[in-house]
């Protein structure tokens, strides 16, 4: 019988994963709230008092955020289930959480607009007001955090292998074009 | 690589969208009453013009189906627009 246990690397330790190379450090972010709002944005933006929402490499702040990922939609960071409760609200917004469904990833300093070339083909200088993007050649939410030249990523929780196999292979970050032994 | 106009995120990479078929292709009304021919051409006969195009396209990483009038000869886009804008008639059924 074929197999093809070999194919597949196993998932990187989350909780120690790291990749630098000159000008960029990447690391994961684990234990974010995240929750998917659908409906009326603008006036939920208002009842939380979260401010704008974040578009295409905008700069979101503090611990509780939301991020455009559609005309009708927010992937709302920081947000805790006790506070917006899961299902329909009748002021005009459904809510579902996501936490475990995304994984994030955080890339830090200089070399990130070279890391956006290598993996998008958005114009860093015109993003755009949605920050769901192809990446790597998968969706993911892209944006900066806290402050210029830091940017989160947030792929679906099985892409994120992959994502970490791409990245470990890109020559910003070392890489030869193949994954490093794991 | 082309750069398509979603109506709400901009121009994006052409591998991000899906193509969804000729703008104003509806499926038939009425159920026993539409004919084998009303049928087939829905599902099969495509208007594959050569210069303007009217069709309906999905941005596939925020959801946006929209109608995109482009020319299939130089590959310029006229405009895109989503459904309830272009004067009401942006081809979809709703």
């Amino acid at each position: 019988m074929l197999d093809v246990s070999s194919k597949w690397r196993p998932e990187p330790d989350w909780a120690l994963a790291r990749l630098s190379g000159p000008g960029i450090t990447i690391c994961p972010v684990t234990g974010l709230t995240q929750r998917l709002v659908s409906g009326d944005v603008d006036r939920f933006l208002a009842r939380y008092d979260l401010g704008r929402d974040v578009g295409a490499l905008g700069l979101a702040l503090g611990e509780r955020y939301a991020v455009r990922v559609a005309r009708d939609r927010l992937l709302v960071v920081g947000v805790s289930p006790a506070e917006l409760a899961d299902g329909w609200h009748d002021e005009g917004w459904a809510v579902t959480t996501v936490s475990a469904a995304l994984r994030v990833v955080e890339a830090r300093g200089e070399g990130i607009r070279d890391l956006l070339a290598r993996g998008t083909t958005l114009d860093p200088d015109d993003p755009g007001p949605c920050a769901a993007m192809s990446f790597a050649g998968m969706m993911a939410t892209i944006y900066g955090h806290a402050e210029a030249g830091t940017l989160r990523i947030h792929v679906d929780r099985g892409l994120a292998s992959y994502l970490w196999e791409w990245l470990e292979c890109q020559p910003l970050l070392g890489g030869i074009g193949e994954p490093a032994p794991r | 690589m082309q750069l398509f106009p979603c109506p709400f995120c901009g121009p994006r990479s052409e591998s991000e969208f899906h193509f969804g078929g000729d703008a104003g292709n509806h499926r038939p009304e009425g159920f026993r009453a539409v004919t084998d021919g009303e049928w087939s051409n829905y599902l099969h006969a495509r208007n594959n013009p050569r210069g303007a195009a009217n069709e309906i396209w999905m941005h596939m990483t925020c959801g946006e189906v929209f109608r995109m009038e482009r020319d299939t000869v130089h590959h310029r886009v006229a405009r895109s627009f989503a459904p309830g804008e272009g004067d009401g008639h942006d081809g979809m059924a709703h």
